[in-house]
């Protein structure tokens, strides 16, 4: 859920043409760009006049895990939603600060929020595959959207990205069957392969298990680590065993008097885990608050 | 959400057998032929009726800015009995996907994309370049109802100001802050909480764990999720109530089907959006009288029960019927009423948008006297509670 206090304008206006600027980051052009990763520098975010999240600096590698965690209110669901500019669909919502991806500023006034969205995919909370759509039709549904119609094109994506999510072997006798006929971990991994049937270059997950049973939690978890071989990864993690178990560094946050969210200490997560830095965060990672 | 006529025919077979095997004294869906010299309406003058299946198949993309609900059981009723394959048309139906434009259109000359959604859902396609115009009615009033645990319900709307509203949909957001600027109150200082996917059933535990203090929701399904939640957790339904937002003598209008002026005027495409609005009127009066079966129907793509969609599926007629113009038909001074209400909310673009009933007039002037497309004699189903 996002929340926000006042409103204004209501609606954002949107660029359907591609800019130039974004072009570093398309899909298609990807090979061409360097893959560095994303950079957040100074920022600030803010729901009308309360401010959620105070001066974030800090660097997501590529092709790795990065975690988010820290006690409730802190901040890293905005921080998440910060990443790909969902937290500006909430009106009167606002950042300060830059937030690069490959070395542009998706904030940048010529970048369509929607095309970012598409590179900078999510994959929420609770599963939710389209009921009235198979299997397949789930996986292809972005790809259908943006104009793809070649059978033979949408078939090899759908073998690609369910096999991606690895679900491909428990679902391609049953592609046609609705995809609601799935387990709910089956249907968050069907969830992910429409979210890498895109091809997006970085996928956020905001508590992809938290509705989950833990057998169904292992097997998500073990699908990001897969993942992280071909996309940048940010989760977001109530679960510190979990950001310990998947990711390859991990930043915690807390909130500070004026409750505003801030960055306490970013670290590889074994190092974190074990030799933090900050007393906050040796509190924190050993129960001793959150 | 896209269901394609052609990839579900065995299962949609299946459903329109049992469909129909149940309904069988309902009038027949399809393709209605024109009656030579009917006069349907209230003018003087009949406006031409229409040619309700184009000479060409034609692919109709049908846009949702939400999850599909009860409001769009007819649409899928119409895959169900196959009434766009007789109307030669094959119907996509998808609903938001995160990360894409809803008005990203591909141009094409044999696919027309229509838009089911709220004024102020469509407002922003007019920044998106698009020349939208709301070609008839889906849902017959703004259904947005404000509900919760009913010790935090407020007595007037100015008292939101302050308050954590949860909705179901943007839409449902833009009504809630219009009655609160029509109450006297300032809605920049409403706090809303959005669904982060848009495509998600509405999920009422924030409003239930307190941690949004009331929620603004359509009667017919948010405010049933609540009802239904709370009988889970077997708790009593006396803690939760609604109470409308806005004025239910002058109400504002629902979700309406739209579509670009230049396919409407377009020789190829103009049809085709016709014989879709041919088969809605007709799924609509079909779902409206087998309730159980189109609720039947509907039930394999929702999360809910049969016989809580049966439910919510009356509570949306009771918002269309009676509509004495004929179904599908925008009633104009509605349309002010809305147009003025969603500026007030700070809505913008919204007075760049058109409506017009000269399709809708086609259609029903074409199926004339075969169905009852005004539901004058219907009457609210009582049989149907929400838990049986």
């Amino acid at each position: 859920m996002t929340v926000t206090e006042p409103r204004a304008g209501i609606v954002q206006p949107v660029t359907l043409a591609p800019a130039r600027e974004m072009s570093a980051i398309e899909p298609d052009l990807r090979q061409l760009a360097p893959n560095e990763g994303m950079r957040i520098d100074g920022l600030h975010a803010f729901y009308g006049s309360f401010k959620a999240l105070n001066d974030v600096t800090l660097q997501v590698r590529p092709r790795s895990v990065t975690a988010f965690i820290g006690p409730s209110g802190c901040g890293k669901s905005t921080l998440l939603r910060s990443l790909n500019r969902m937290h500006e669909r909430v009106p009167g919502a606002r950042i300060q600060g830059t937030v690069e991806l490959d070395g542009v500023d998706i904030y940048g006034p010529a970048i369509n929020p929607v095309r970012v969205r598409r590179v900078i995919g999510m994959v929420f909370q609770k599963p939710n595959p389209f009921p009235a759509m198979s299997i397949y039709d789930n996986v292809v549904a972005g790809l259908r959207l943006s104009g793809t119609r070649n059978r033979h094109v949408l078939d090899e994506a759908v073998e690609r990205s369910l096999t991606r999510a690895a679900l491909w072997s428990e679902v391609k006798d049953k592609l046609r069957q609705p995809g609601t006929s799935l387990s709910g971990g089956q249907q968050q991994r069907l969830c992910i392969a429409r979210t890498i049937a895109v091809e997006p270059e970085v996928i956020l997950m905001d508590e992809p298990c938290s509705a989950l049973d833990p057998r169904a939690t292992l097997r998500i978890e073990e699908l990001i680590t897969e993942l992280r071989a071909a996309f940048t990864i940010v989760i977001v993690t109530h679960n510190m065993q979990q950001a310990a178990r998947v990711s390859d560094e991990t930043a915690f946050f807390t909130m500070g008097d004026d409750r505003a969210g801030y960055l306490v200490e970013m670290a590889p997560t074994t190092t974190l885990f074990t030799n933090p830095t900050q007393p906050l965060t040796e509190d924190y990672v050993s129960g001793r608050f959150g | 959400m896209t269901v394609r006529s052609g990839a579900r025919r065995t299962g949609l077979l299946t459903l329109a057998i049992v469909a129909l095997a149940v309904a069988a004294c309902r009038p027949p869906i399809g393709v209605v032929e024109p009656s030579a010299g009917e006069t349907v309406g209230p003018t003087d003058t009949p406006p031409p009726a229409a040619k309700l299946k184009p000479d060409n198949q034609t692919d109709v993309q049908i846009r949702l800015f939400r999850g599909l609900g009860p409001a769009d059981a007819a649409l899928l009723y119409g895959q169900a009995l196959d009434s766009y394959r007789d109307a030669n048309l094959t119907a996509d139906i998808s609903p938001p996907i995160f990360g894409y434009e809803p008005f990203a259109v591909e141009p094409a000359e044999d696919s027309v994309t229509l838009w089911v959604g709220t004024v102020s859902d469509v407002a922003p396609s007019v920044a998106a370049g698009l020349d939208l115009v709301a070609v008839g009615e889906l849902g017959g009033r703004d259904p947005t109802v404000l509900a919760g645990l009913k010790k935090n319900l407020p007595k007037t709307l100015p008292e939101l100001e302050g308050k954590t509203v949860s909705v179901d949909t943007a839409g449902a957001a833009e009504s809630l802050l219009a009655a609160v600027a029509a109450a006297g109150g300032d809605p920049s200082n409403v706090m809303i909480q959005l669904p982060d996917d848009p495509s998600a059933p509405f999920d009422p535990t924030p409003v239930l764990d307190g941690t949004a203090d009331v929620a603004a929701v359509s009667d017919y399904d948010g405010w049933a999720r609540i009802q239904e939640l709370v009988v889970l957790n077997g708790d009593d339904l006396k803690t939760v109530a609604n109470r409308p937002i806005g004025d239910t003598d002058a109400p504002l209008l629902g979700e309406l089907i739209w579509a670009q002026q230049g396919d409407v005027d377009s020789p190829s495409l103009g049809p085709a959006i016709t014989a879709l609005l041919g088969v809605l009127g007709q799924t609509q009066v079909a779902c409206r009288d087998a309730v159980e079966d189109c609720a039947s129907v509907f039930s394999s793509q929702s999360d809910r029960t049969p016989e809580g969609l049966a439910w919510s599926i009356d509570q949306v007629d009771r918002t269309i019927f009676p509509a004495p113009d004929g179904i599908l038909h925008l009633d104009a001074a509605s349309w002010d009423r809305t147009i003025a209400a969603m500026k007030a909310a700070g809505v913008v673009d919204v007075d760049q948008l058109a409506f017009s009933n000269d399709l809708v007039d086609a259609v029903v002037a074409a199926i004339g006297s075969q169905l009852d497309l005004t539901g004058t004699d219907w009457t609210p189903r009582t049989d149907l509670p929400l838990f049986p």
